[in-house]
């Protein structure tokens, strides 16, 4: 027996009768069952059958309660009380990086909490907070909590970044396990007595906005330069250096490789080109390269006074090389994130990871590529309520064109007429 | 591209009254951008800023130009441009609201960028044009001058993958996805979504049909379920969930879309939603 709870088995026996020095008692129960908190197994052992045998030894099997063992599609385990009645709490803190402080808020004062979590999709929180004593608006500088409860991610009158960290419990008999979702900025506070406070998760709240970045730019004609044979000026190059995949095209023709000086983004050539022959350099722009140089560029382009953290990246998809430009104007992050994932296509998740978020790329999963078992399945005694169809009209298709165009190379060709 | 950068900073003015805001930094500047710019190509950005930032904005172009080749280019432009420096701060009281505003510095970073107009080539007659160069002569430059600057990261391509990859660039990718099962079942009806999907971004042919496949499955998926079920915590969105309700004889394994999670003092409650697989709706 290797768990420390008081365990107490009852056996009936079918007639009283003295247990003598090694008499097999046994008692099989009718199912494996998990033990419960308070299970009501007991055991009356006569006092004489102390007096008559004092060395009396018991076994029993005892399987550790695990958390929602009918779950498991391995095991073949009825749902058990503890799992129909688990419940979970919930905690909300506030986080303040740069003071190195983390307020447990109040329990008794929040209320009406939510939190939607998908693919997608940011992670979205809101709930109630009292605030009868103003303690959570006041103008007093000496309190914990001044300033704090602004909207944004950043507090001007305390020079520190401010989120809400929601942290759940789940319980399962005497098991539980955590879901934290750190990182919500503070999206919209409202009402007096009863603040209702709106979060999005930091992630999304970089990559939802708008933003004007440079362009992506993989492939670009060369300017000749002026009155230097063979020495031709890049200005818009994104990878601006010469590495295994990168392409010279002389009148659209692959050439040998130039020399190159990154420093003033001249590249020369002792090749004889002549004027109006378009020279072009290619460095293919991997997707990975673009989405993480992309995720850097959101977080460096926020105001300086605000400390600056790169959020971890997971992108499980294959990589692929861009040839075309990804202008960055006026156009929210994701949307070019997006963009890319299309081509695979793939998805994107923010999850959380210990006291972080993180952004997972990954491709979708088409119906033909579904696992034959699932990950865990959901004994129909223990689902909650009535569970709810819902359908969308969307014209249904058979039919569909996925195309690529081409690329429209415009090359320089002598021809002699003759008149 | 060729640009240019400008930094403008808030100012602050003495004897600001905190009940009303302070006045932002604002104005309008002209810029030459120092050559033919295509005018089409000129734009302006923020960059960078500090505290409150700010915003620019095209205002005019100048020196404007129709080429020879019809190009309209330009030499210079003006924007507008504002600098904000106020941070509202409310405070709430029972009797009142009060608000004032702090006085935060700030600056903004806006680069213009533009594509130089390049002269298209003069006209010559056919008997003046010297041979050109073939690709082939360019290779006699040595490799000790081909100076690679940067370590390669990438392995290099091999002659097959070069050409699978140039293809696809050049001669881009079409393919028509057709559900076989739904069109048998509409005796042979091909029904097309309203546009076709166009994106450069396609790798290769097998990416153009799960990008196919997927789109017509979500024209077809579209039945949705909510379950309520315990608070299980390994659950996340893309968990793969077998589902039995037995009111509608439906024992499937779903995915998951997206997990709700509400706590009150009225009651909680864990829910998820998925869609249906195509054949189970």
């Amino acid at each position: 027996m290797n768990y420390n709870n008081n365990v107490r088995i009852s056996s009936n026996f079918t007639f009283v009768r003295i247990a003598e020095r090694n008499t097999p008692i046994t008692s099989n129960f009718t199912s494996v069952r998990i033990v419960e908190e308070n299970t009501p197994i007991t055991s009356r052992y006569g006092y004489p059958l102390y007096f008559f045998c004092p060395n009396t030894k018991i076994k029993s099997k005892y399987i550790k309660a695990d958390y929602f063992n009918s779950f498991d599609p391995n095991y073949a385990l009825d749902p058990s009380l503890v799992e129909r009645d688990s419940k979970f709490t919930a905690r909300i803190y506030l986080q303040a990086p740069e003071l190195g402080v983390e307020y447990l808020l109040d329990e008794i004062e929040c209320d009406d909490l939510e939190v939607l979590w998908g693919l997608n999709q940011p992670i979205i929180a809101g709930f109630t907070l009292q605030n009868y004593n103003r303690r959570y608006t006041t103008n007093d500088k000496t309190n914990d909590y001044y300033g704090l409860f602004e909207e944004g991610p950043y507090c001007y009158a305390r020079s520190t970044r401010k989120f809400i960290k929601i942290e759940l419990c789940s319980f399962c008999g005497n098991q539980f396990l955590f879901l934290r979702f750190p990182r919500l900025v503070i999206k919209e506070v409202s009402g007096v007595y009863t603040l209702h406070i709106s979060c999005v998760d930091e992630i999304s709240e970089l990559l939802f906005r708008q933003m004007d970045l440079d362009t992506y730019t993989p492939e670009e004609t060369l300017i000749p330069i002026e009155g230097s044979s063979g020495r031709f000026q890049s200005l818009s190059l994104t990878r601006n250096e010469y590495n295994f995949n990168t392409e010279f095209l002389v009148n659209y023709q692959r050439a040998t490789p130039f020399a190159h000086d990154p420093s003033t983004r001249i590249w020369t050539t002792r090749a004889d080109i002549e004027d109006g022959i378009p020279v072009v350099v290619c460095n293919p722009l991997s997707a990975k390269w673009i989405i993480k140089d992309l995720c850097q560029n959101v977080v460096n382009a926020q105001p300086s006074i605000i400390t600056k953290e790169h959020f971890p990246l997971e992108i499980n998809f294959l990589d692929f090389n861009i040839y075309n430009n990804i202008p960055i104007q006026n156009i929210e992050p994701i949307r070019v994130i997006e963009d890319i994932l299309r081509a695979r296509p793939g998805e994107w998740l923010i999850k959380p990871v210990g006291d972080r978020l993180s952004l997972v790329l990954r491709e979708v999963v088409l119906d033909s590529e579904y696992p034959s078992a699932p990950e865990f399945s959901i004994p129909p005694t223990l689902m909650r309520g009535d569970a709810s169809l819902s359908r969308t009209n969307i014209k249904r298709v058979n039919t569909i064109n996925v195309i690529r165009p081409s690329v429209l190379q415009t090359a320089k060709k002598r021809i002699t007429v003759e008149v | 591209m060729p640009f240019k950068e400008i930094e403008y900073s808030s100012e602050f003015r003495e004897g600001y009254n905190p009940a009303s805001p302070v006045p932002d930094t604002s104005g309008n500047k002209g810029v030459s951008l120092d050559q033919k710019a295509i005018k089409s190509s000129v734009k302006i950005a923020v960059t960078g800023s500090t505290g409150k930032g700010g915003t620019v904005g095209l205002a005019s172009y100048m020196d404007e130009e129709t080429e020879e080749d019809s190009t309209v280019t330009c030499q210079a432009i003006t924007f507008n441009y504002k600098v904000q420096c106020n941070d509202q701060v409310s405070v709430r009281s029972m009797f009142s609201d009060l608000t004032y505003y702090i006085y935060v510095p700030s600056s903004i970073m806006a680069r213009i960028e533009w594509k130089t107009y390049i002269e298209p080539p003069p006209v010559t007659n056919n008997e003046q044009i010297v041979s050109i160069p073939p690709v082939g002569k360019i290779e006699e430059v040595s490799n000790e001058e081909i100076i690679a600057n940067e370590i390669p990261e990438e392995p290099p391509l091999t002659r097959e993958e070069w050409i699978d990859i140039m293809t696809v660039r050049r001669e881009g990718l079409n393919w028509k996805c057709v559900d076989i099962d739904d069109k048998k079942k509409r005796g042979y009806t091909e029904v097309r979504g309203n546009e076709n999907i166009i994106n450069p971004m396609i790798p290769d042919d097998a990416s153009a049909k799960r990008i196919g496949e997927h789109e017509i499955l979500k024209t077809a998926r579209n039945i949705q379920g909510e379950f309520g079920c315990p608070p299980y915590f390994y659950m996340e969105p893309g968990s793969f969930v077998g589902v039995e309700v037995s009111q509608w004889f439906f024992d499937e394994i779903v995915r998951v879309e997206s997990i709700s999670i509400k706590n009150s003092s009225k009651g909680q409650s864990f829910s998820f939603t998925a869609k249906l697989k195509k054949e189970t709706v």
